[in-house]
């Protein structure tokens, strides 16, 4: 029995040779409606035993089709959610570690960022040149040539693990298939079927 | 000589004041008049320097008049808004003229970033001009602050130095590098405006006394008991090291290089030289002069010492003066042979400031006086009287010979005879004579006695004058004691006198 769109109904049914109809026979995924052929005659008619048979074989293929994708597709969901899971876990965990680096890194930054400042305290001492205002500029000259680029280089840093692990799902979620059923393959096992 | 008319009564001459130039100006230091005079800048007159939407002209904004053509570099704008002058080096021929904008771009700070336009309200001004040191167009936001007085100035690394603030005397103040009106301390550059103080961390600075720089290579801190000399650039490296914990320097102008670049100062405990390679400091006076500081009681409000390197007569002079009298007490200094010849002037010849003037033409080459009667005079050697202005005064000389035994020691001798020969070679001929000579000779039974009487004018076992040039008659005294002294002396109007050599001849006259 053809059942799929229009055409293919229409296609069976001139490769059959038989008089009949096409009509409407439910509705598929997502709203769409598809069609089967019914010979004029009816299969109650006078159908012989052999196109009963093949009928059936044809029947039974396409349960089989419809199963086998529906439990394909049920573990690819399986699978997605799962990669999905281990990604958030992922995205949690660098969070987490980010939030632990931040923390730590400004912490190294203001600890450097002293010993700059006593470094050349020390050395302004060492010249005699302590009693001048190069030394009350220390501070201002250690955060704009080390700390300020430190903390954007640790904030570039950080961004970019996270960043590493978003493009990661986002190479996921785009490799992510929705396979169609291969209608093809379904009306050449069907034919096969038939004859 | 021109005077700048504009500066006319704007400094304090009876105040101290210190002058630099750099950048083609001159930066003077008096105190609270802070003023340059300008040599090179041609000045325009705005009454709005910053109309709406436009922003005022900062330093090396190129200007351009929209009618004239006329194009300039700005160096120095009065204000930041409103009337005002803007000082700047014009690169063409044409001139600025009345009415015309003068349109610009200023780039940097970027802050101050925007278009120049401004209406000139008259013609441009041609230099020399005199105007009042301040920091660019008044803004303290962009370009710090000045101290309110100062009263020693000098240049050291591009760095207009300025230092000797009543307010805080221990404080030096250094501009930005090439900007003499950018005090913007603390900056965070190499070029940054500086200030500081001369002292260990920690320590309390010592009161600055003078700024001695030399070329870019080091400058010295002449403070009241100690002394620091700064190698390199405070901003960009350098270093400030300690000279002298104990000796300091006397004030502003007592101090100066010869030719072997040698620094020589008045300080705590008399004449000190520096060797140019810093190698250690010496008192030229602590053997030949020990008790000069005492004997001099110079004190720095009431005394200017002055020091220069006379480099015709290849010595030092040291002028000792009293601002409010004139009354002074002044040094030579030979180096041929080492020792100090002391030397007082007319009052009026009394020396404020000393220069060595180097011209091309050695007829003018010569060692400057700034005098206190306002005259600028120099060492003549032919002259024959000092010039106090209306009148001449005559020169009054003497020298004394070492004290001299008469006969060997705890003996009595007899001067038999003497011999005097006086400068000039023959009466004739091209050598300068000498003018007369007056001899005194004293006696006595020892050294000491003898010199005493010489200091304290008493009376001479014999006095007469010599004349002419030459060898002289034999002088035969029969003068007996155990030692005698020889002073010759001339104070007369238009004379001079040398003396070559004086011989005499003794023998044995008892005991004492």
């Amino acid at each position: 029995m053809a059942r799929g769109s229009y055409q293919i109904a229409l296609d069976y049914a001139r490769r059959t040779g038989q008089a009949g109809r096409i009509v409407p026979s439910g509705g598929g995924n997502a709203g769409s409606v598809t069609y089967r052929f019914v010979p004029s005659s009816g299969i109650g008619k006078g159908s012989n035993l052999a196109q009963a048979q093949a009928q059936s074989q044809s029947q039974s293929l396409v349960d089989q089709y419809k199963q086998m994708a529906s439990e394909a597709k049920a573990a690819n969901v399986a699978r997605e959610k799962e990669i999905r899971s281990i990604y958030a876990n992922i995205l949690n965990s660098i969070s987490g570690s980010n939030a632990s680096m931040r923390a730590s890194g400004l912490s190294d930054i203001e600890t450097q960022s002293k010993q700059l400042v006593g470094q050349e305290s020390q050395n302004l001492i060492s010249s005699g040149l302590y009693g001048t205002t190069t030394a009350a500029s220390i501070p201002t000259r250690v955060e704009s040539s080390f700390a300020r680029p430190a903390r954007l280089k640790l904030e570039d840093l950080l961004a970019s693990r996270k960043r590493e692990a978003q493009l990661g799902l986002a190479g996921f979620v785009e490799r992510i298939e929705n396979p169609y059923p291969d209608y093809n393959a379904l009306i050449q096992a069907q034919i096969a079927a038939a004859q | 000589m021109t005077l700048l008319a504009a500066s006319a009564d704007d400094i304090d001459t009876s105040d101290q004041l210190t002058m630099t130039s750099a950048f083609q100006k001159v930066f003077v230091a008096n105190g609270g008049n802070l003023k340059v005079a300008d040599f090179i800048n041609t000045k325009l007159t705005t009454g709005d320097v910053k109309p709406a939407g436009k922003v005022y002209p900062t330093s090396g904004t190129v200007l351009t008049g929209d009618n004239s053509g006329a194009k300039m570099i700005v160096d120095f704008c009065t204000v930041s808004d409103g009337a005002g002058y803007v000082y700047g080096y014009r690169t063409t021929t044409e001139t600025f003229e009345d009415t015309e904008k003068a349109e610009g771009t200023v780039v940097t700070p970027t802050g101050l970033a925007g278009d120049v336009s401004f209406t000139l309200t008259a013609d441009e001004t041609a230099g020399p001009h005199w105007y009042d040191w301040k920091v660019y167009s008044a803004d303290e936001t962009y370009f710090g602050t000045m101290p309110n007085k100062a009263y020693l100035v000098g240049v050291y690394r591009g760095r207009l130095v300025l230092a000797g603030n009543p307010e805080y005397p221990n404080q030096w103040y250094m501009s930005r590098v090439a900007k003499p009106f950018d005090f913007l301390y603390g900056a965070d550059d190499p070029m940054s405006a500086v200030a500081g103080n001369n002292a260990d961390a920690g320590q309390c600075p010592d009161i600055v006394r003078s700024i001695i720089s030399f070329h870019d290579d080091y400058l010295i801190f002449g403070c009241a008991s100690t002394m620091w000399i700064l190698r390199g650039d405070p901003v960009a490296g350098g270093s400030l090291d300690n000279l002298s914990d104990t000796t300091g320097m006397f004030g502003s102008n007592s101090w100066c290089f010869d030719d072997d670049r040698n620094l020589y100062f008045w300080g705590s405990g008399g004449i000190y030289k520096i060797e140019s390679n810093f190698s250690g400091i010496t008192n030229l006076t602590e053997t030949l002069l020990p008790d000069l500081i005492n004997d001099e009681s110079a004190d720095p409000s009431t005394h200017r010492i002055t020091m220069a390197y006379d480099e015709k007569r290849h010595g030092l002079i040291i002028c000792i003066t009293v601002l409010a009298t004139g009354v002074n007490s002044n040094y030579f200094y030979s180096f041929k042979t080492r020792g100090f010849f002391p030397e007082t002037y007319p009052e009026e010849c009394s020396a404020y400031s000393l220069l060595y003037y180097d011209a091309n033409d050695p007829d003018y080459s010569d060692l400057l006086i700034g005098c206190k009667d306002g005259y600028i005079r120099k060492f003549l050697s032919t002259a024959k009287d000092d010039d106090i202005g209306a009148t001449d005064e005559a020169i009054s000389s003497y020298v004394t010979y070492p004290i001299a035994p008469l006969a060997e020691p705890d003996m009595n001798g007899k001067l038999t005879e003497m011999v005097f020969d006086l400068a000039g070679g023959a009466a004739a001929g091209g050598f300068s004579d000498t003018d007369g000579i007056t001899y005194s000779l004293y006696k006595g039974k020892d050294a000491e006695t003898v010199l005493e009487d010489i200091i304290d004018g008493a009376d001479s076992f014999k006095t007469g004058t010599l004349t002419g040039t030459g060898r002289k008659n034999k002088i035969r005294t029969k003068m007996r004691g155990a030692y005698m002294g020889l002073k010759l002396s001339n104070s007369e109007d238009s004379e001079t006198w040398a003396v070559n050599k004086v011989l005499f001849d003794t023998r044995k006259a008892g005991r004492l």
